[in-house]
């Protein structure tokens, strides 16, 4: 089931509590993940619509486990739903794939408020 | 020396979340992306533990297998990062060779802790070992001898040391304090216990020092008059 709740604030405040430089360890992580996750979830999309089901499972498995340890917790579930269905060589309902590019741009812009 | 780990981890922000996490930690941290990766590593250095992310129970195999298989990596504590709480899973991992698990999604605080705290249990491990190794050894010597550390602490000392200088323990380690860093590089003796001892200082003890222990130090060889 995938949580209505887009970012887990225990998870950031976490990061948040750890300062270098300036810095806190979220607003050093998340420009990582924004540019990285956007080419991730193009993988994935492809690799459904291809039918590659090891492919977009272990993708979304990738993505589930960054998402989680930045506190991405909407995006996490979503990746969690589709890995599952990759594990079950199945397609995953097409709402989990078409949530991902939103739920991902709902993450940073909430993100960025943190900090 | 500063203890290392080895994080066989590919994803990119799962790899700056673990530096993050070593930044105020006084460690080493190098990743390895593949098993000829993790190969190379363990080559140059032993690390104080491995840390391995779970990418299926072939390849958790494969690196167990690796690890545990060598006569030199076998010991390296290895810490399976993974979201399967299961216990066909941990039962599954344990027999493989893992030492310690954490659990996905972790709090930052506890995978600090806990890497603390193993890092400080292989350290306490090393210097056992070490200080086994060298009584086993030391005791077996025709010879008295003193290892001397980088700050020039005595690290270990046989018990011919002790016959040699005629003297109890105490004054010895006091009479070393000054003596050993007169003498640090004098490991050159040309009898034939020195010959011995040039050769365990040129093979194993050399090895033992470099690849197990990191400890760069000195021989002082105290020789029959």
């Amino acid at each position: 089931m995938v949580s209505h709740k887009i970012l887990d604030k225990a998870v950031v405040d976490q990061l948040l509590a750890r300062k270098r430089n300036g810095k806190t360890a979220f607003e050093r992580l998340i420009p990582l993940f924004e540019l990285e996750t956007p080419g991730m979830i193009e993988e994935i999309l492809l690799a459904a619509q291809t039918k590659q089901y090891d492919a977009y499972r272990a993708l979304a498995h990738k993505l589930k486990g960054s998402a989680s340890v930045l506190g991405a917790v909407e995006l996490s579930d979503l990746a969690f739903e589709i890995q599952q269905a990759g594990a079950a060589h199945e397609l995953p309902e097409t709402v989990y794939l078409t949530e991902l590019s939103p739920a991902f741009e709902r993450f940073v812009k909430e993100a960025k408020e943190q900090y | 020396m500063k203890q290392s780990l080895v994080i066989t981890e590919t994803d990119s922000i799962m790899r700056a979340l673990y530096l993050e996490l070593m930044e105020d930690m006084d460690v080493d941290v190098t990743f390895a992306d593949s098993m000829a990766d993790l190969r190379a590593v363990l080559n140059e250095r032993l690390p104080s533990l491995i840390l391995v992310t779970y990418e299926g129970s072939h390849k958790l195999e494969d690196y167990c297998h690796l690890i545990r298989g060598n006569r030199l990596y076998k010991n390296i504590p290895i810490m399976l990062v993974t979201a399967r709480e299961d216990m066909e899973s941990r039962l599954n991992a344990t027999r493989m060779g893992v030492d310690y698990f954490m659990y996905k999604p972790f709090s930052l605080q506890e995978m600090e802790a806990r890497l603390q705290a193993v890092l400080e249990q292989d350290s306490i491990r090393e210097q056992e070992s070490l200080r086994s190794f060298l009584y086993q050894l030391g005791n077996q010597l025709p010879f008295g001898f003193i290892v001397v550390g980088e700050n020039k602490e005595i690290i270990d000392i046989n018990n011919n040391a002790y016959v040699y200088l005629n003297c109890t323990q105490d004054v010895c380690y006091k009479a070393f304090g000054g003596f050993v860093s007169e003498f640090l590089d004098c490991a050159d003796p040309v009898s034939k216990e020195g010959d011995l001892l040039n050769t365990l200082l040129n093979k194993e003890l050399t090895y033992v020092q470099k690849k197990k222990t990191g400890i760069q130090g000195g021989f002082v060889c105290l020789r029959r008059e």
